[in-house]
């Protein structure tokens, strides 16, 4: 992987719509790495360097989140709370990507400082073009904090 | 002439007088003889001579001849007067002179004789008159003796006549002589009807009267009689004096009704005051000026049992009550002082030795001139009085209590505030040792309250656990009350005193009466804690009730919270591997299974359409309403914009009314006009041109279209979700959208409803909830 794409962290636990999600990278022909955590322990333990990440070099931070919020054990919301409480990441993009349209999730999300608020459409090819626009923007057109530029 | 003569002859005479009037006849025959002289010639004899015998007859034959002698003389001398002499005398004249004389002389004699005669004869005419009038003398003595009894008798009776008193009298056959003018009138007969008639048969009712037997006792006895007596024919009392007179009876009397009624009623009004004391008073005494009793009082002595000696002077304090005796005697002192009166209230020693309330009061008698003669006094027997007023504090009291009671119920917390203020109060009242509340509770758990003499204000609280257990003080004398109580309870009030006659008929009453005040109290508290329990459970149920409501609202929000995040997921799974499983197989699959595959896809997107859908009728019921001022044109003139913008190819004629305007949430509004529009929109799609209308009607807007409309038999499910009265394929919906608009009309309190006809369009009606 080219680290000047740097990496997006997907936070997803519907195992479909991981590999939809990355099929949808893939024919977008993003370059960027593209790490899965399917709960919101898993999501924290890579951006802290803890749990199975232990040990990570916390330093590198994804380029993007991709926060799903139904997610179990810890909800999306809280991960963005926990990201937004820590000086690591506290800079870095989050995108709420999710299939809620509720309006009381868009607050809280913006409440808690998401960059972005962006609904999974059913449909396959508008899902495959929400992703491909999200990747390039993400990761190309969108200048993020230097940290994801060292090395 | 003839009184003159006998004046003449009768006259006694001096001799000087005879001697002058002889003089004076000489003189005047003189004269006058001279004077006529020429009227008589020669016959001047008849003048003089007439003197002569004039001056004879008064002064006798003297007197006669010394006229006589002084006429001759005149004769002589007067033919030589200067005055009357016309000639000297004549020889002639002597003779004539002689003659005269001898005549003269004559004459003289027989006027003296005549003289003498005449004398003589009166002095027989005196002496027979003399006589005569001795006799008339003694005759006038006596009419002048009748004279003055007859006015002597006249003034006796002009007296009887002016007199106040009736009189009559009556001679000695009872017949009336005389009746004065008072007796007319009281007896009412004239006297002329009355004088010689019998009293007796003038007034028969006399007769066998003790007026009768009075007359006729003065006749006999000579004596006055006097008397008073009541005569019934004139319905009057007479006072009559009868004096016995020479052959008679003398009878004075008058009316003296008036004096005798008004004593009679001056006796009644003494008698009717002497009643009327004695009947306020039961005792009546008299003591002096300086208030000694002297004077007996048998009403004193009846009451109190002490003799007259025991009374006199201040004995009679001996007989009040040692505890008043100091009282009665100040105020006593004090009213002597003031000489006011005197009232104050104490007991009396009866012979019996009990002693009586009494009011005493006295007041003094009074001289004319101010000082006091007496005092007098009475004692009231007033034993009713305090007892009534005794009764009257006992109401009282019991009025208080039963008040107080009631307050307590009022504001009694507890069962035993109830009971410390019945049973200090029914203890306190009735005046008994103790006073005990005994309530056994539907479980068989028994409370006793006590309030007893010890300790008045306190109540003791006892739970004893069968009623044989910690039993009850024993009094001599007890009273008890059963209590009615409802919910299986039941109360008994019971008092103890160790005197007997404590519980007499006020006191069960009173007793009785806040019994009956317990049992309204202990039912009252009874229902009270019932209420409090039901009230509580009430609020309970409300809360647990709200509580559920609160959790299915959660739970409604979670499943939409869900539905929103984990129904659509697998759509997109389905549509998306579909996706991949058409690109990878595409060359081997039939048309068929592509188009299969493309039908899988298409419900899978339906289906995410229905969610959206659902999810935002859902939303609709979940978000608060806000009213604002809304321009309806507007909002529905923007939907149709988004609608020509989405399809710009359709035909379609919208015709607004301008001005529209409604208090309303204008996103919700928005929704329905979205929704109706959108309808309209979609139902004209199979016309070349269609038209909608949107306007007012009413008060109710509308939305017109002259598409595809509907049969009426459907208009109740139009409203219901998801329920369609089109071919999806032809009009492609969830049936969702006039279940949305329904709600948002709702919502505002309006209504909705709808004409429509098959081919022929269909109109929407919709109200606001307010007036236009």
């Amino acid at each position: 992987m080219n680290p000047r794409y740097g990496t997006i962290l997907l936070v997803e636990d519907n195992a479909d719509d991981v590999d939809l999600s990355l099929i949808a990278f893939e024919r977008a022909g993003l370059s960027a790495q593209v790490v899965v955590a399917r709960d919101g322990v898993e999501a924290l333990d890579y951006l802290f360097g803890t749990g199975s990440h232990a040990g990570r070099d916390v330093r590198e931070q994804p380029r993007v989140v991709l926060l799903d919020l139904n997610l179990p054990k810890v909800s999306g919301q809280e991960v963005l709370q926990r990201m937004r409480a820590d000086a690591r990441t506290r800079e870095v993009p989050v995108v709420v990507l999710t299939s809620s349209l509720e309006e009381r999730d868009l607050r809280e999300s913006y409440r808690n400082f998401a960059n972005s608020y962006v609904r999974k459409p059913v449909s396959f090819e508008e899902f495959i073009e929400v992703t491909r626009q999200l990747g390039v923007y993400w990761t190309t057109l969108n200048r993020a904090m230097a940290q994801g530029e060292v090395v | 002439m003839r009184d003159a003569v006998a004046q003449l002859l009768s006259t006694p005479r001096s001799g000087s007088a005879r001697f002058a009037v002889a003089l004076l006849a000489s003189l005047v025959s003189t004269g006058l003889s001279a004077l006529v002289e020429p009227w008589v010639g020669g016959h001047f004899f008849v003048v003089p001579l007439a003197g002569v015998v004039l001056s004879a007859l008064y002064g006798g034959v003297g007197a006669g001849l010394m006229t006589t002698v002084l006429n001759i003389a005149g004769f002589v001398l007067l033919p030589y007067s200067p005055v009357a002499g016309t000639r000297p005398p004549l020889e002639e004249d002597f003779g004539r002179a002689l003659i005269f004389l001898l005549v003269a002389v004559l004459l003289s004699g027989i006027g003296a004789a005549l003289r003498d005669s005449y004398r003589r004869n009166e002095q027989a005419r005196l002496e027979a008159e003399h006589a005569r009038s001795e006799v008339e003398l003694t005759s006038a003595a006596r009419w002048a003796a009748d004279e003055a009894r007859r006015v002597a008798d006249t003034r006796v009776i002009d007296v009887l006549e002016r007199m106040s008193d009736a009189s009559f009298t009556l001679d000695a056959d009872w017949r009336f002589l005389y009746v004065n003018r008072e007796g007319e009138r009281v007896m009412g007969f004239a006297r002329e009807s009355l004088v010689g008639r019998r009293l007796w048969d003038v007034f028969p009712k006399l007769v066998g009267s003790p007026f009768e037997d009075a007359y006729r006792r003065a006749v006999e006895t000579q004596q006055p009689v006097e008397f008073v007596e009541f005569y019934p024919p004139f319905q009057a009392f007479f006072e009559v004096r009868a004096f016995p007179v020479r052959d008679g009876l003398s009878v004075f009397f008058r009316d003296v009704t008036e004096q005798r009624r008004a004593q009679q009623a001056l006796q009644e009004s003494e008698a009717r005051f002497r009643s009327l004391v004695l009947a306020i008073a039961q005792v009546v005494w008299t003591t002096n000026a300086e208030g000694f009793t002297k004077e007996d009082s048998a009403t004193w002595r009846a009451f109190t049992g002490q003799t007259h000696e025991q009374m006199t002077g201040h004995g009679w304090l001996q007989a009040v009550h040692p505890d008043d005796r100091e009282q009665a005697a100040s105020v006593w002192k004090e009213a002597l002082a003031r000489r006011g009166l005197y009232e104050v209230e104490y007991r009396l020693r009866r012979p019996d030795g009990t002693y009586t309330p009494v009011l005493a009061r006295a007041a003094p008698v009074v001289n004319a001139d101010g000082s006091v003669h007496e005092w007098m006094g009475t004692n009231t027997d007033i034993t009713a009085r305090k007892q009534a007023e005794a009764q009257l504090r006992r109401y009282a009291e019991r009025l208080e209590a039963l008040h107080a009671i009631d307050r307590a119920i009022l504001q009694a917390v507890s069962m035993e505030d109830v009971a410390r203020t019945a049973l200090c109060f029914l203890r306190r009242l009735i005046g008994c040792e103790e006073a005990s509340l005994l309530i056994t509770g539907p479980g068989e758990e028994i409370s006793r309250w006590t309030v007893s003499a010890e300790d008045p204000e306190a109540v003791r609280p006892e739970h004893p656990r069968s009623a044989g257990d910690a039993p009850p003080r024993e009094f001599p004398h007890g009273l008890e009350l059963p209590l009615t109580l409802g919910g299986g309870r039941q109360a008994a009030l019971r008092l103890g005193s160790t005197r007997e006659g404590t519980f007499d008929e006020l006191a069960a009453q009173m007793a009785q009466e806040v019994a009956a005040q317990v049992a309204i109290a202990l039912e009252q508290g009874r229902m009270r804690r019932e209420l409090e329990l039901h009230a509580g459970g009430l609020e309970e149920q409300v809360a647990t009730r709200t509580a559920e409501l609160q959790e299915a609202n959660a739970q409604l929000e979670a499943f939409s919270y869900s539905v929103s995040h984990d129904l659509r997921a697998p759509l997109r799974g389905i549509d998306g591997f579909l996706r991949l499983v058409e690109e990878d197989v595409a060359g081997a699959l039939s048309e068929r299974g592509r188009g299969y595959l493309g039908r899988v896809r298409a419900a899978a997107g339906r289906m995410g359409q229905l969610i959206d859908d659902l999810l935002k009728l859902s939303r609709l019921s979940r978000t608060p309403l806000e009213r604002g001022d809304v321009d309806v044109s507007a909002v529905a003139a923007s939907v149709v914009d988004e609608l020509r913008a989405r399809e710009p190819t359709r035909g379609v004629e919208v015709s607004l009314e301008p001005g529209l305007r409604a208090r309303a949430d204008s996103r919700l509004l928005r929704v329905a006009f979205e929704n109706l529009l959108g309808n309209a929109w979609k139902f004209t799609g199979r016309r070349k041109t269609g038209h909608i209308q949107v306007g007012r009607l009413d008060g109710a807007f509308f939305v017109r279209d002259d598409g595809a409309g509907f049969d009426m038999a459907y208009r109740d499910k139009l409203f219901a979700p998801f329920q369609r009265l089109h071919d999806a394929a032809e009009y492609p919906g969830t049936g969702i959208g006039l279940a949305t608009v329904q709600r948002i009309v709702r919502r505002h309190g309006g209504r909705l409803w709808t004409e429509a006809a098959v081919d022929q369009g269909a109109t929407f009606y919709f109200t606001l909830g307010e007036s236009p």
